[in-house]
């Protein structure tokens, strides 16, 4: 049985939401949107957050549809037992690496701006056994550190984005829609991986309190988030330049380094920044890392979840330290999100169509 | 004698006549004859030489002899002479009585001769034994099946004075005291109120302590009430001397730095809270109260929070969040600024600590464990210590040896600083317990810091809020209000809105009765989170 299996409230499934999105995105969204439309990068950014929104309609109708149940079961009800136990598993396996690449770069993002000596095996270990202290507590103390978090993550980090302002050069946003439409869409397309995460729903969909305000809580979560991003972007792209955006591997903190508090009470402000990023990266993982727990715990129907943390941490450990270097980390990262994005929009739009066609729907419990 | 000693200690059966929890036999029932009851009384109190035996007779023919029993310095000898002894022996002569012998005889004494205040009727020795060890006086009978307890309970006891640890500037000045009557009367004289329950135990098998737990019916929530008083009467050790035997025993999470019960030694802090719904809980021969159910804020809050003016309060509850801040981080701070991250220093700063810290031949961490440490030393030998001389400890620690150590070059002049606004800032915490813990982890933090900086103390307040957040105290949660935010409740939390706009008791509690001020509004206010956090 889960303990503390308290059902989630909309606000705080709309942090949990938010904080698991935000986190690898914030780092090197900036670079990517720049690769692919120089000044109008913004524009893929709410492009980007508009189709994701679109994207997860699926999966929040899916959840509506079926009240109460878990993904497995509504998989195993439209498309068999055998299809929807892969699904599982690959669900599981994406969970685990997602858990494994956000505490990896976390650790290479440490050790790049705060801490250059420390062992990264150090910096994986302890933000792990973090994590497990956590989740080891259920869904809702999980939802309750979000919900607490939230504000301790997102008003410091506005603040120091705020404080690049005087330094910045806005016209390096112009000019506008100066971009062929194909690479935009190939860029929207793009910007809608770094909203990965947002399949952490599909399996929190049964411990919601109101399912009923599913697109409400999935509006404000993605809405948000591409609230921060749009901020994220425009902020690095006026402070450092577009161009020297491109050539940064994470823009999204390289801004942060110019810039000196006002007052100079912080010469610099990377290490700060570093300090609350464990705060970002720690729910990320605490909920990809939950959620690969509660579907094991789905798909076997064991009795204990907490018995699939101790399964998974070696496992996450293992792949968290694979990548010899940063470009293997990068492409860990995009393979995720691909599969992010697979399985948070396609998958749910499949199964909906499917149950739509044979006119499956769940209980009104 | 020998006989009866034998009886009581060697023989098996003998022994039944105590329960468990060393209080006599209920069952055991009085006899008829007034000397075989003094003789089984004689020999549950043997050899206790501060019973008193008062054996006199009350009309001279017949001859009526009744006894009295009680322990010296345990009661008021001026109730015993003037309300037992007089009546009894004195104005009982000058009249002839209605009846001599017999049930009507007792009522005739216990209703129209004894003018001691309160008394009550007996029939077995378990009542009579715990009544003359609580100071109770007992009138034996002749003839009868039955005695008297009369409440004489008077001892030396400490006046209402005021409580040290919780000063106030504006507010009353009354603190309780050793006396559990006193006490519930300290509370009681606040809130005129026919919904106040007191509800008394005795825990401690030796000690009997009188334990009481108050709350209001009709605003605490009964499931705690009833949650409380479950726990209590699963206590079951030898001694409660103080309030903390109670608090530890009863507490959920005893791995927990954080005390899940609030203390306090003000009366008008126990009304303002059985007011918002949390349940007191009062122990005989200890001036310390527990409130609960508790959460971390209140153990940020003074009384006067609620005496005076919002700006004022509100400016001062954040600076006592800040100074909890410091008194948690500030040395661990300092190691990863100049440790690990000199670069965050303003180059200025950076370059006069590295001027000032040119000759200490210790590592920044050493440094500031030798000081936090011998602070802690001083903060222990000040408070043992009566006051003048504490003070001269202070000063002397304090000043001379700071100043000496700095001259030596063994400590840098800022990790003086640093040390002394960590410990100022910790004094500024109002409930002791807290400020302690606070200490304790301070010593984790610093470790954290000198192992891996700031992200070190990232990880250690991370925990540290993973652990706050999970804990709950008598189904509280701990961080309330901050989890499961409601707008309606921010006005009492980092600041304190002004009086006319709290509407609402605190949700914490889960009080019946939510309205503060006199609205219906609120009535039906999230009835639904109710019954969630029930579950």
């Amino acid at each position: 049985m889960l303990t503390n299996n308290d059902l989630i409230t909309v606000p705080q499934a709309v942090v949990l939401i938010i904080l698991t999105i935000l986190e690898i995105g914030l780092l090197i969204l900036p670079r990517e949107v720049a690769l692919y439309a120089n000044s109008d990068g913004w524009i893929l950014v709410i492009i980007g957050g508009f189709l994701v929104f679109i994207g997860s309609l699926a999966m929040s109708t899916l959840i509506r549809r079926f009240p109460g149940e878990t993904f497995i079961e509504i998989s195993s009800k439209v498309i068999g037992k055998f299809f929807a136990y892969a699904i599982g598993v690959v669900l599981i396996v994406h969970l685990t690496l997602a858990t494994s690449i956000v505490i990896r770069t976390f650790a290479e993002v440490v050790n790049a701006f705060m801490l250059e000596n420390t062992p990264r095996e150090f910096i994986i270990i302890s933000q792990m056994l973090l994590t497990v202290y956590l989740i080891r507590h259920g869904i809702e103390p999980t939802a309750r550190i979000a919900e607490i978090l939230f504000p301790i993550l997102i008003v410091p980090i506005f603040a120091m984005y705020m404080m690049a302002i005087p330094k910045a050069d806005f016209t390096e946003l112009l000019p506008v829609f100066n971009t062929p439409i194909k690479s935009m869409a190939m860029g929207s397309l793009n910007t809608m991986f770094s909203f990965f995460g947002i399949e952490v729903l599909l399996m929190l969909g049964p411990y919601l309190q109101r399912p009923d305000k599913i697109y409400w809580t999935m509006f404000v979560s993605v809405g948000v988030a591409t609230l921060i991003y749009l901020l994220v972007v425009i902020i690095t792209f006026a402070g450092i330049g577009v161009e020297n955006t491109k050539t940064l591997i994470w823009p999204g903190i390289t801004i942060i380094r110019m810039i000196t508090a006002p007052g100079r009470i912080f010469e610099r402000l990377d290490a700060l920044a570093m300090a609350l990023w464990t705060i970002a990266s720690f729910t990320t993982a605490s909920s990809f890392y939950l959620t690969g727990a509660i579907t094991s715990y789905h798909l076997t129907g064991a009795r204990e979840f907490k018995f699939f943390i101790a399964i998974l941490f070696p496992w996450i450990y293992f792949i968290a330290a694979l990548p010899p270097n940063v470009i293997a980390t990068e492409t860990l990262i995009y393979v995720v999100k691909v599969v992010s994005m697979i399985l948070g929009i396609a998958l749910p739009f499949f199964i909906l169509l499917l149950a739509i066609i044979l006119k499956k729907k769940g209980g009104t419990a | 004698m020998t006989n009866i000693f034998s009886k009581l200690y060697n023989n098996k059966k003998e022994e039944l006549y105590f329960e468990r929890d060393m209080s006599p036999d209920k069952s055991r029932k009085l006899k008829a004859n007034i000397d075989e009851n003094l003789n089984i009384v004689q020999e549950y109190l043997y050899d206790c030489d501060d019973v008193i035996t008062r054996d006199f007779y009350m009309v001279l023919t017949p001859k009526h002899k009744m006894s009295l029993m009680y322990i010296d310095g345990m009661v008021q000898m001026t109730t015993v002479q003037e309300d037992i002894l007089k009546p009894l022996m004195l104005f009982a002569r000058q009249f002839s009585l209605e009846h001599s012998v017999g049930e009507k005889f007792f009522d005739m004494v216990k209703e129209g001769l004894l003018t001691a205040g309160d008394l009550k009727e007996t029939d077995n020795f378990g009542e009579v034994i715990l009544g003359i060890l609580s100071g109770d006086t007992v009138l034996f009978i002749d003839k009868l099946e039955k005695a008297l307890l009369i409440s004489t309970r008077g001892w030396e006891k400490r006046g209402v004075q005021e409580p040290s640890t919780e000063a106030v500037i504006r507010g009353p000045r009354d603190g309780f005291t050793e006396t559990y009557r006193t006490n519930v009367a300290l509370v009681r004289r606040r809130l005129k109120d026919p919904n106040l329950k007191v509800k008394t135990i005795k825990l401690g098998r030796h000690t009997r302590t009188d334990v009481g737990i108050m709350y209001i019916q009709g605003v605490a929530k009964p499931s705690i009430v009833d949650e409380i008083l479950k726990r209590l009467n699963t206590i079951d050790i030898s001694c409660v001397l103080e309030s903390g035997y109670i608090e530890q025993m009863i507490e959920g999470d005893w791995l927990s730095p954080f005390p899940q019960l609030r203390r306090t030694e003000r009366p008008d802090v126990v009304a303002a809270s059985l007011v918002e719904g949390n349940v007191a809980i009062l122990c005989d021969n200890t001036p310390f109260a527990l409130l609960a159910p508790t959460t971390f804020l209140s153990l940020f809050q003074s009384p006067e929070d609620y005496y005076e003016r919002w700006y004022i309060v509100s400016m001062i509850r954040i600076l006592r969040f800040i100074a909890g801040f410091f008194a948690l981080t500030f040395p661990a701070l300092y190691i990863a600024m100049t440790t690990f991250h000199p670069g965050m220093l303003p180059t200025d700063l950076a370059l006069s600590i590295a001027a000032a810290r040119e000759g200490v031949p210790f590592s920044a961490v050493l440094e500031s464990l030798i000081m936090v440490i011998s602070l802690e030393v001083l903060r222990e030998a000040g408070v043992r210590l009566p006051g003048p001389i504490g003070q001269t400890i202070g000063i002397v620690g304090g000043l001379v040896v700071g100043e000496a150590a700095v001259r030596a070059g063994i400590v840098s002049p800022i990790m003086v600083i640093v040390v002394a606004v960590n410990a100022i800032s910790s004094f500024a915490i109002p409930n002791y317990s807290v400020a302690i813990s606070f200490r304790l982890l301070t010593f984790v933090l610093i470790m954290l810091a000198s192992i891996a900086g700031l992200y070190g103390i990232m990880i250690g307040l991370l925990g540290l809020t993973i652990h706050l957040v999970t804990l709950k105290s008598f189904g509280a949660h701990y961080l309330s209000p901050f989890v499961s935010f409601r707008f309606s409740e921010s006005k009492d939390s980092l600041i304190r809105g002004p009086l006319p706009a709290m509407e609402i008791r605190p949700g914490y509690t889960r009080p019946q009765d939510l309205d503060r001020i006199n609205d219906r509004r609120h009535d039906t206010i999230d009835k639904a989170g109710d019954e969630r956090a029930d579950e």
